[in-house]
């Protein structure tokens, strides 16, 4: 399979980056504090380790998935583009849509060590405080960070395949950083309310959500987004059932068509250029 | 490749067209018809295909705005040459092998290798040649042996990345990365990624650029080799003794337009000024000079030193006699005089400048 050899090839070439190495290094060291900030006290239920771990991880979901997910995918395609690599990849039996599945394959491989490695110190960390050891729930924080991962290589990359120079890149992943987070903001601002389907795509709703999606795996909680629940407290949410587009596990839906899209559109505009 | 039976396959068809039907019933013949175009289409001719060209340019063009790359292509290189595609800088070489390889779109016209349309069956035709692209870069952080072994893992190959760096001269850098390789080992490493696979086709662009002369050699030696064995040899360069010494045809291209498809010596006969009367002596004045110019079969007068040497460039209807016998009765002396043949530098000047001849 051509995509898999690229994949391969990919990932021997961007694990070797030593800016990717400098960027997880520095995360785990703050990520690691924030744990230990957080847990400099007594762990002794679930729902009490969920908000401490969960401030922990905020800070890792909101800097560290979102700039490392870009910085190894914005420039992915492009930068060979513009180096000339690329005439050696396409002279070789691949084609331009074995090269983008390729590069996002090999790339988010990266993003699930750099996520396991960025987090797991803390992890670690946590479990040697904690009482009851929340083995589970860590797993589920850490599965569900690798896939908001995903989401931000998948989008990298596709727009690494739209855009025709770096400095494009280089723009559209800033811009991509603080519009994936603020965009729900703008429009508060803009007082236009937004159907709480649309709320679902917000990062941390899909975040939380997928996350539910995961504990309703062990644990007994009303399946449905946390649009329509009252803040985080599964506790209290309403039994009745929500609607299939409204449900938790959803997430995992859109959170494909997030990646599927910008990888299309970008594959699309890739697939027709001058190289 | 047996082109031999592919040849008297179609020889035969041609002359027996009537399929052998002895059946005892009428057939309306527009089934026989029907039939026959049947058997051909599905039984023959994917067996036997048309002894192909290894590359086929039909009325290409590439067009960037109004700035023309390559204008109405049209090229036939058959299988087993070694073609020699020259041109200066900028005249349309790497845009014409960009389009072979599917990096740009034509404009116009048709590419075809080995029997392949370049546009829509790029990666299956890629398979079966071996590319060294103009413009490119190796993986800074991949090792020389790790770039063979991502192009033999994507050629389904079973070469021995060792043997080939060792062919190209760069096996003792085989595992430092490839960002620390000056130009001249890129450009090996690159050569020895076209051979993976034992290709049919080898296209090179530019593939002596950073070598040095020896380095130039090996890759001659390195063609012929591989030409020995089969494989056509597609190469571009803008130096014509880089490919004089290997070709067996040459093809020259200029502002986008080919301006010569031949052989060295048949490019020699077909240009004029194709020799130069050398005069040594004294007294050339500038009426000396000017009634050698207005002789007939005289194209130029290059004055090498003055009004002691000159070189005059003249074509087949100059009598050289009646050149020196002109240089006499002017009123100069003559002391000594020879003759030059074009140099390749004048050759290749004489079809890639304005002006210049048209084959």
């Amino acid at each position: 399979m051509s995509w898999q050899t690229i994949a391969k090839k990919d990932f021997q070439d961007s694990v070797r980056s030593r800016t990717l190495w400098g960027i997880i290094g520095a995360f785990i060291l703050l990520i690691f504090l924030l744990a230990y900030l957080a847990t400099d006290g007594n762990i002794d239920s679930t729902a009490g380790f969920i908000s401490v771990i969960g401030g922990a991880f905020l800070f890792g979901i909101l800097l560290f998935v979102p700039l490392t997910g870009l910085f190894i995918s914005i420039k992915s395609i492009v930068r060979e583009r513009e180096s000339g690599t690329i005439n050696l990849l396409l002279s070789l039996p691949h084609s331009r849509r074995d090269m983008v599945i390729g590069k996002f394959v090999g790339r988010s491989v990266v993003m699930s060590i750099s996520v396991v490695a960025g987090f797991l110190p803390a992890c670690l960390l946590i479990l040697v405080q904690a009482e009851v050891a929340p083995v589970f729930e860590l797993f589920a924080f850490l599965l569900a960070t690798v896939f908001l991962g995903l989401l931000f290589v998948g989008i990298g990359v596709g727009f690494s395949a739209l855009v025709s120079s770096e400095t494009q890149a280089t723009i559209s992943g800033v811009l991509l950083f603080f519009l994936l987070y603020l965009w729900p903001a703008i429009f508060n601002l803009l007082d236009i309310d937004l159907p709480a389907f649309l709320d679902r795509f917000y990062l941390f709703a899909l975040f939380f959500d997928m996350l539910a999606a995961i504990f309703s795996l062990r644990e007994d909680i009303p399946n449905a987004s946390i649009v329509e629940l009252d803040g985080t407290n599964f506790a209290e949410a309403s039994a009745a059932s929500a609607p299939i587009h409204m449900q938790h596990w959803f997430a995992f839906v859109i959170l494909g068509a997030l990646i599927a899209v910008p990888l299309a559109l970008g594959y699309i505009r890739f697939d027709s250029a001058d190289l | 490749m047996n082109v031999q039976s592919r040849v008297s396959y179609s020889h035969q068809y041609h002359e027996q067209p009537e399929p052998a039907l002895a059946v005892p019933v009428e057939i309306p013949t527009c089934w026989l018809f029907l039939a026959e175009r049947l058997i051909l289409r599905y039984i023959y001719e994917p067996l036997e295909p048309h002894p192909m060209a290894a590359i086929e340019l039909n009325g290409l063009s590439k067009q960037y705005g109004n700035l023309t790359a390559v204008q109405n292509l049209d090229l036939r290189i058959p299988e087993g040459e070694i073609f020699g595609f020259l041109g200066p800088n900028g005249a349309g070489k790497s845009t014409t092998i960009n389009i072979i390889l599917d990096f740009i779109k034509p404009t116009a016209g048709t590419a075809t290798v080995l029997g392949m349309n370049c546009q829509n069956q790029g990666k299956e035709l890629r398979e079966r040649i071996g590319v060294l692209p103009e413009g490119y870069d190796v993986y800074d952080r991949l090792t020389g042996r790790q770039h063979l072994e991502f192009a033999i893992e994507s050629k389904n190959a079973t070469n021995d990345p060792q043997r080939l760096l060792e062919r190209v001269g760069i096996a003792n850098a085989a595992d430092r990365k490839a960002g620390g390789y000056s130009k001249g080992m890129a450009q090996r490493l690159t050569l020895a990624m076209a051979l993976v696979g034992d290709p049919d086709l080898l296209i090179l662009d530019e593939p002596t650029t950073g070598l040095d002369p020896n380095g130039a050699r090996q890759i001659r030696e390195i063609i012929r080799e591989e030409n020995r064995n089969g494989t056509t040899v597609f190469f571009s360069s803008h130096i014509l003794g880089q490919v004089e010494a290997v070709c067996d045809r040459v093809g020259i291209l200029r502002e986008g337009q080919l301006v010569a498809d031949d052989s060295i010596e048949g490019l020699r006969d077909n240009v004029p000024g194709g020799e130069s009367l050398v005069v040594e002596g004294a007294g050339f004045t500038d009426s000396v000079v000017a009634s050698i110019r207005a002789l007939e079969g005289v194209e130029s007068v290059d004055e090498r030193q003055p009004g002691e040497l000159l070189s005059i460039s003249i074509n087949s209807a100059a009598s050289k006699t009646a050149v020196l016998s002109e240089i006499e009765d002017a009123g100069a002396t003559v002391s000594d005089f020879s003759t030059e043949e074009a140099s390749l530098e004048d050759l290749f000047a004489a079809y890639t400048t304005a002006g210049g001849a048209q084959a």
